[in-house]
């Protein structure tokens, strides 16, 4: 990412120390609470939460039947709720239907479940691209799906954020719980790619 | 925002990559990013209100970007609409943010942008 030599005075360091100092004289903020919540977002809050979501979903036909009915609660059961009282909706990918989550206007996204946004998810050419050519998008993350899935492209807003319920890769009837969280990846829960090379490229069977 | 046909957007590349996972590139972005949350948790604004402002200046820089300009960062972008947010809700004004990243910018070493 290219970053514009700054002057001096439009240091954005210097810039948040000086919002942040006038919010703190204010009494509107405590600099230890700043402090927690960057540590939340650098170390606790990620994509595992998200995945152990996905995993109890692929163990249990009755969570997954609240997760996809009241994704918000269901996620709160695992206790990870969101911060800004946002919903959450869950939407499930099947052999005919393939999800893909966006925010055309800004980046809002999942952070109770997934962290935070990667880079590409706030870049305007996803933004973009992700509603007017997802088929596109997804090649080029390696995925590459057959003609005839049909591609739902869902749009985040402040109130709305979705997870995608990934497919459970084939041959994994044997793991454990924990094993199958360990399968579950980022980007699959944003529909960006699948999980498991065994993608059916043949006819499977349905 | 309306995504124009034409727009060179459409046919630029994702930058996936290997820096695609760090959360924070400097310290204040995760300082600025803490704040708008904070202070939304702590019901000063609506997290919607926040979306509003944020949405028209990644607007802004979308377009910037489409017409072949270079965008803000990301975090700038987020400190730009966060310092606008502050100004209409009557917390602060440009002359007292002036005044105050002039002392800010002489304590301390300044986080110098690469």
């Amino acid at each position: 990412m290219s970053k514009p030599v700054s002057k001096p005075e439009s240091d954005p360091a210097v810039r948040t120390r000086a919002l942040e100092s006038i919010l703190v004289e204010k009494g509107l903020l405590d600099p230890k609470a700043l402090d927690a919540l960057v540590d939340i977002y650098e170390h606790k809050v990620g994509p595992r939460n998200g995945a152990k979501v996905v995993a109890r979903a692929w163990v249990d036909p009755e969570y997954k039947k609240r997760l996809l009915s009241d994704a918000t609660t269901a996620i709160k059961e695992l206790g990870f709720s969101g911060l800004q009282g946002e919903d959450m909706v869950v939407v499930e990918n099947t052999p005919e239907v393939h999800n893909l989550v966006v925010c055309t206007l800004c980046s809002c996204y999942p952070w109770p479940t997934l962290g935070l946004p990667p880079v590409w998810y706030k870049s305007a050419p996803y933004r973009a691209r992700a509603v007017s050519d997802p088929r596109g998008v997804l090649k080029e993350f390696g995925t590459t799906l057959s003609e005839n899935v049909e591609v739902r492209v869902w749009d985040t807003t402040a109130e709305l954020r979705y997870l995608v319920l990934p497919e459970r890769p084939a041959d994994t009837e044997n793991l454990t719980e924990q094993q199958l969280a360990d399968l579950v990846t980022r980007d699959s829960m944003i529909g960006v790619t699948t999980l498991g090379s065994s993608a059916p490229t043949s006819a499977s069977k349905h | 925002m309306e995504v124009e046909a034409q727009s060179p957007l459409l046919c630029k590349g994702l930058p996936i990559g290997p820096d695609s996972d760090v959360k924070f590139d400097e310290p204040w972005e995760a300082r600025a990013f803490a704040i708008i949350v904070r202070l939304a948790q702590d019901g000063y604004f609506e997290w919607s209100e926040w979306v509003e402002c944020f949405s028209r200046e990644v607007a802004a820089e979308t377009a910037v970007e489409a017409s072949g300009g270079v965008p803000r960062p990301y975090y700038e972008q987020w400190l730009g609409a966060a310092e606008k947010l502050l100004i209409a809700r009557g917390v602060t004004n440009e002359a007292q943010l002036r005044a105050r990243r002039f002392a800010a910018g002489s304590v301390g070493p300044t986080n110098v942008m690469k």
